[in-house]
C-alpha cells in the first residue's frame, strides 16, 4: 500500500465507487455524489481523487468497451480493491466505536 | 414518443476548445466523453444554460487537477532543460570572465595533461601486462649456470638450448616454453624497412599456445613449426605490424628479412601480448617470434654462406698455403658449425605454466630433480653448484619498478592538488563576486542544492573543458617524452590503451569535482539576509571563508614547494649523475663485441692467452684506436656483485693487464699485474680504494691476502668462475674508485688477472671520438645491394658505450664479420676475426 490514509472526500468516493456496482466511471460516481452530499462536485475533484485512490492502490480501473453513446470512446470503470475494502471498514469501525461512546454518555 | 436524442446536445464549442489545450494525454479521450455525457444529462435534467455553467467549472477543474498532476511528477525534459540551463548560464559566466576562466581551463589543462603523459608511460612500462594468460601461474624456471656451454655468454639464469631439449620432457609439474632473443637488420617485403636492428624471439612451437598469446590475423606459431627441417615462419608482434608493416592484413604469408635470413609471416600477435619477463628491465615486445628451429635453420644458412664467402676471399688472394695449423683450424670449426647441429647452443630463458593443483614448491622439486638428472654428465663450466629457483613473471612484485612508480604517480597527484586548489580558489573568488546574484535567486525561490547544482555544473564544464585541452596536450606530449626517454617507439607501445582513457576521464572529474566543491558548497550556504542587506561577503560566520581561503592557498603554496623541491633535487641529482667521477674516462671508449667462445674450444690457457694478444693487437692497429683491453664484464652491462664475508656487496672483475692504463684508472698505491702474471694466472689481485679502506681500515693492505676481504679462498678442485677466490691471493695495489653500475655505485671492486677460462669484451680506447671510429665501421660492406645491415652498430652515451664490430677493413672481411655478427654466434664471430687476421 502506497499510501494509508484515507481523506473524506476520497472515503465518500470509496463508498460511491463500491455503491455503483459495475457501472463505477466518472460520470454515475460523480452524479451519486452530488446526489448523496447534496452539494456540487467537480469532475476535476473526482479525477484527481480516484488518481490519488489508484496510487494508493484502494481502487483499480480499467477500460469498458467502446459505446456507440459516447461516440465510440471507452469508459474508465473504476472497482475498490480488498485493500480499499479493508480501509473502508477499519474507517466505520473507528466511527461506530465513536458513536457508541457518544451515545452512552 | 420520442425524446431529443442526446447526441444533439453537444457542449459550447468554446468550452470543448479549452479543455482539448488541458493536454490531458491519454486519458483526453475518456475526460471528454464523461464531461460530454455529464452534460447531455444535465442538459436533460436541468437545463441547457445551467449546463453550460457546470461544464466551464468542470473543464476548469479537471485542467487544475491536470496542472497539479504535471507538476507533481517533473518529466525528464524538465530536467534536461534545467540542465541545459544551468549549462548556458555558465557559458554566459566564462564569457563575463574570459581571462581568469581561461587561465583556470589552461592551468589544470596543463595539468592533466602531464598528469595523462606520465600516466600513459607509466602505463607503458609498468602497468601494461606481458599479455600472458592467467600470469600467477606462469613461472620463469632459472638455474645458476647453464649445464652445457652455450653460444654466447649467458645471464644469470638462462639454460642451454640443450639442457632445455633433455630437461623439458623430465618436468612433468608445467608445461615449459624456451625463448632466447636473438636480433638483426629488418627488411620487409618489396625491400622495404629502414635497416633498423629488431628484437626477434626464438620460441619453442608450444610458446603461444601455453602462455595464451593469440593472434589477430593469421595464426600463432605451433609445434610443427618447431620441428627440423619446417619452413621460417614469424609472427609479428601488433606494434611492429604497425609500425613497420603498415597494418596491412595482407602480410600474411609475405616475407620478411632479419640479418638477410627470409621469414614468411604467418600472424600477427594481438596487442599487448609481449610474453613473461624475469627482469626488472623494461617489457619491451619482440619484432618478431620466430621458432628455435627457425632460428637454427637460419643460422645454418648463416654459417654457410660465411664459409663460402671466406672460402672465396681466401682464394681470391691465394692466401690459403700460407695458413697455419691454428688458422686451418679455424676454417674447419667454421666447416663443422656448418655440418653439425650441436654446434648451434644459445643461452634460452625457461618458462613454466604449472599444471593444475601443483604448488611451486613441487613444481621447483620437480625442476631440479629433472635438472639434476640430465645435466648430472656436465660439469658446470665455471664451477658453481647447480641449482634451479622458480621466478615470479608478475611485475608488481618489482620492487625498485613499484618505488620508480610511486614516485611518478606521488608527483602526478602533487602537480595536480596544486592545480585543483589553483581553480577552487579561483571559482570561490568568483563565487564571493557573485553573492548578490546568488542570494537573489535564493530569494525568489531557488533551492540551495539548485544553487550549488549550478556551480557545479560551472565547475565540471570548466574541468570539462581542461580535460579535452589537457588530452590534447596529451597526445602530443607522450611521443615526445617517449622519444626523450629513448623508449624505442618500435617495441614500446606508448600509445593509450582503455586504462588511459579511463585514467584521463576520471582525472578530469575528479578535478572538477575537486576544485568545484568547496566554492559550490559556499555558494549553497550564503547567508541570505546578510548579502542581501550588503552586510558581508559570504557565509554565515565572517572568518569562515577566509580561513577556508588561507586554507587553500597555503595547501597550494605547499604543495609547490613540494614540487619545486622534489624538481630541484631530481634536477641536481641529473647534474651530479652527468658530472660525476666514475673513475674512468668513458668519453673515449668503445666496446667491441669479440671474443666470445674461445674459452670453451678445449684450448690450452696458453693458446687461448696468445689468440687474445693478437686480438688485441689486430684492434690496436684500426686508426684512432690507442688501446685495447680484454674486461671480464663491461662497466653498466650488469656488473655483478657478491657479498663479502661481513655481507657487504664487493664486483669482481678479471682484466688483462693494459686495463687500468686503457680505460684510465688511476692507480694509488703499489702495482697492478703485468702481462706475464696474467698469462701465467698468478695468485695476485688488485683492490679498490673503498676495499682497502673497508677492509683494511689504517693498515697497509699491499702484500696481505684477500682472504681478509673476501673471506675463506677456495677449496683446492674448485674450477673457479665468477665466484672464484684463488687461494694465496695477495693484494699488490689499490686503484682509484670507479662506479661501473648505476645502483651500486659505492660497491668496491676487486680486479683479478683474466684466467683463460673467463669470458671476456674487448674495451676499445680511441684517440678521438670513438663516435667517429663508430662511424667509420658503420660504413655499409659493398657488393650486397639492397641489404642494409646498419643495425650492426649502435652509439651509445658514455654511460652505455658503443658497440663496433672492428676494424674497417676489406670488403670480404668486413662481410664475415658482419654476417657473424648478425646472429647469436661468439664462436663463428671469433673464427672469423682469426681467419681475417690470417688473410689481412
Amino acid at each position: 500500500v502506497r499510501g494509508d490514509k484515507l481523506g473524506e472526500f476520497e472515503e465518500l468516493l470509496l463508498l460511491a465507487v463500491r455503491a455503483s456496482g459495475d457501472e463505477s466511471y466518472g460520470v454515475p460516481v460523480q452524479e451519486y455524489l452530488e446526489r448523496v452530499t447534496g452539494r456540487a462536485i467537480a469532475m476535476g475533484a473526482v479525477y484527481a481523487a480516484l488518481d490519488r485512490l489508484e496510487h494508493k492502490g484502494f481502487v483499480r480501473s480499467a477500460f469498458g468497451p467502446a459505446t456507440p453513446e459516447r461516440g465510440g470512446k471507452r469508459k474508465r470503470l473504476f472497482s475498490v480493491t480488498p485493500a480499499g475494502m479493508k480501509m473502508l471498514r477499519d474507517v466505520r469501525r473507528v466511527r461506530d466505536r465513536l458513536w457508541r461512546t457518544i451515545e452512552q454518555a | 414518443m420520442r425524446h431529443t436524442p442526446l447526441r444533439e446536445a453537444r457542449p459550447p464549442a468554446l468550452g470543448r476548445w479549452w479543455l482539448r489545450r488541458g493536454r490531458l494525454g491519454a486519458r483526453q479521450d475518456e475526460i471528454e466523453a464523461d464531461l460530454d455525457e455529464l452534460f447531455r444529462r444535465r442538459v436533460r435534467a436541468q437545463g441547457r444554460v445551467l449546463a453550460t455553467w457546470r461544464y466551464y467549472l468542470d473543464v476548469s477543474s479537471v485542467r487544475r487537477w491536470q496542472r497539479g498532476r504535471a507538476a507533481a511528477t517533473p518529466r525528464r525534459w524538465a530536467q534536461t532543460s534545467t540542465m541545459i540551463q544551468d549549462v548556458v548560464f555558465a557559458c554566459r559566466l566564462f564569457r563575463r570572465q574570459p581571462l581568469s576562466m581561461t587561465f583556470a581551463i589552461v592551468g589544470l589543462a596543463l595539468a592533466i595533461g602531464v598528469a595523462t603523459a606520465v600516466f600513459s608511460i607509466v602505463n607503458a612500462i609498468a602497468f601494461r601486462g606481458s599479455g600472458v594468460a592467467d600470469p600467477a601461474s606462469v613461472v620463469s624456471i632459472l638455474a645458476t649456470v647453464p649445464a652445457r656451454a652455450t653460444n654466447t655468454t649467458p645471464t644469470m639464469g638462462d639454460w642451454a638450448y640443450t639442457d632445455y631439449l633433455d630437461i623439458s620432457p623430465a618436468m612433468t609439474t608445467m608445461e615449459v616454453v624456451a625463448r632466447t632473443n636473438v636480433s638483426g637488420a629488418f627488411r620487409g617485403p618489396d625491400d622495404t624497412g629502414n635497416g633498423a636492428r629488431v628484437g626477434v624471439s626464438a620460441v619453442s612451437g608450444n610458446y603461444f599456445a601455453v602462455l595464451g598469446g593469440r593472434t589477430i590475423v593469421g595464426r600463432p606459431l605451433t609445434v610443427d613449426d618447431d620441428v627440423d627441417g619446417a619452413p621460417a615462419v614469424a609472427v609479428t608482434s601488433y606494434r611492429f605490424w604497425q609500425t613497420q608493416l603498415r597494418g596491412d592484413r595482407a602480410v600474411i604469408g609475405r616475407r620478411i628479412w632479419i640479418a638477410d635470413e627470409p621469414f614468411t609471416i604467418v600472424g600477427v600477435a594481438a596487442r599487448g601480448f609481449v610474453g613473461p619477463s624475469s627482469t626488472s628491465r623494461l617489457i619491451t615486445a619482440p619484432a618478431l617470434w620466430t621458432t628455435l628451429q627457425g632460428a637454427r635453420n637460419a643460422a645454418r644458412a648463416r654459417n654457410t654462406a660465411d664459409l663460402r664467402t671466406a672460402h672465396a676471399s681466401i682464394d681470391a688472394r691465394g692466401a690459403r698455403p700460407q695458413l697455419d695449423a691454428s688458422d686451418r683450424e679455424a676454417l674447419g670449426l667454421l666447416e663443422t658449425n656448418v655440418s653439425t647441429t650441436p654446434a648451434w647452443n644459445p643461452p634460452v630463458q625457461l618458462f613454466g605454466r604449472l599444471r593444475q593443483g601443483v604448488t611451486p614448491h613441487q613444481a621447483r622439486a620437480n625442476a631440479m630433480a629433472a635438472a639434476v638428472g640430465v645435466t648430472a654428465g656436465y660439469p658446470t663450466p665455471i664451477g658453481q653448484p647447480f641449482a634451479v629457483t622458480l621466478g615470479t613473471i608478475d611485475r608488481s612484485a618489482d620492487g625498485d619498478l613499484m618505488v620508480v612508480v610511486s614516485i611518478l604517480l606521488t608527483t602526478v597527484a602533487l602537480i595536480m592538488l596544486v592545480a585543483c586548489a589553483n581553480v577552487a580558489n579561483l571559482l570561490l573568488a568568483t563565487v564571493i563576486r557573485r553573492r548578490h546574484e546568488i542570494s537573489t535567486r535564493l530569494a525568489l525561490g531557488a533551492s540551495r542544492a539548485r544553487v550549488v547544482r549550478q556551480l557545479m555544473t560551472e565547475s565540471l564544464l570548466l574541468g570539462l573543458a581542461a580535460g579535452v585541452l589537457g588530452w590534447l596536450l596529451a597526445i602530443w606530449l607522450v611521443p615526445v617524452a617517449a622519444a626523450r626517454l629513448q623508449l624505442p617507439s618500435d617495441l614500446v607501445d606508448v600509445s593509450p590503451d582503455w586504462l588511459v582513457y579511463v585514467f584521463a576521464a576520471a582525472l578530469t572529474v575528479a578535478a572538477s569535482v575537486t576544485a568545484g566543491l568547496t566554492p559550490a558548497w559556499r555558494g549553497g550556504r550564503l547567508a541570505l539576509v546578510s548579502v542581501m542587506k550588503g552586510d558581508r561577503a559570504i557565509g554565515q560566520s565572517p572568518g569562515r571563508t577566509g580561513r577556508l581561503r588561507t586554507t587553500l592557498v597555503a595547501g597550494q603554496a605547499a604543495a609547490s614547494t613540494l614540487l619545486l623541491v622534489t624538481t630541484a633535487l631530481f634536477v641536481r641529482s641529473l647534474v651530479n649523475a652527468s658530472t660525476i667521477d666514475i673513475g674512468f674516462d668513458t668519453g673515449r671508449l668503445m666496446v667491441v663485441q669479440a671474443e666470445q667462445g674461445v674459452e670453451r674450444r678445449g684450448w690450452d690457457a696458453n693458446r687461448i692467452h696468445a689468440f687474445r694478444d693478437a686480438v688485441l693487437s689486430h684492434v690496436e692497429q684500426v686508426p684512432g684506436v690507442a688501446g685495447a683491453t680484454l674486461v671480464e664484464r663491461v662497466p653498466f652491462s650488469g656488473v655483478v656483485n657478491r657479498p663479502m664475508p661481513n655481507g657487504e656487496p664487493v664486483t669482481r672483475q678479471e682484466t688483462t693487464a693494459d686495463y687500468f692504463e686503457t680505460v684510465g684508472v688511476r692507480v694509488l698505491r703499489g702495482r697492478t699485474y703485468t702481462p706475464d702474471e696474467v698469462r701465467a694466472g698468478a695468485p695476485v689481485a688488485v683492490i679498490s680504494a673503498r676495499l682497502a679502506q673497508r677492509a683494511w681500515g689504517s693498515d697497509d693492505p699491499i702484500g696481505s691476502s684477500m682472504e681478509r676481504a673476501w673471506g675463506m679462498a677456495d677449496l683446492p678442485g674448485d674450477r673457479g668462475g665468477i665466484m672464484r677466490r684463488p687461494a694465496g691471493t695477495r693484494v699488490i695495489g689499490v686503484v682509484a674508485d670507479t662506479v661501473t653500475s648505476v645502483r651500486h655505485a659505492d660497491v668496491p671492486t676487486i680486479y683479478l688477472p683474466l684466467a683463460a677460462s673467463t669470458p671476456a669484451a674487448v674495451i676499445v680506447a680511441t684517440t678521438g671520438n670513438p663516435h667517429e671510429a663508430a662511424s667509420r665501421a658503420e660504413r655499409r660492406p659493398p657488393g650486397q645491394p639492397g641489404r642494409r645491415s646498419r643495425g650492426d652498430v649502435r652509439r651509445g652515451s658514455a654511460a652505455a658505450p658503443a658497440r663496433a664490430p672492428g676494424r674497417p677493413g676489406r670488403a670480404g672481411d668486413q662481410h664475415w664479420t658482419h654476417r657473424a655478427r648478425t646472429g647469436a654466434h661468439g664462436t663463428v664471430r671469433h673464427d672469423v676475426v682469426r681467419c681475417r687476421a690470417a688473410v689481412a
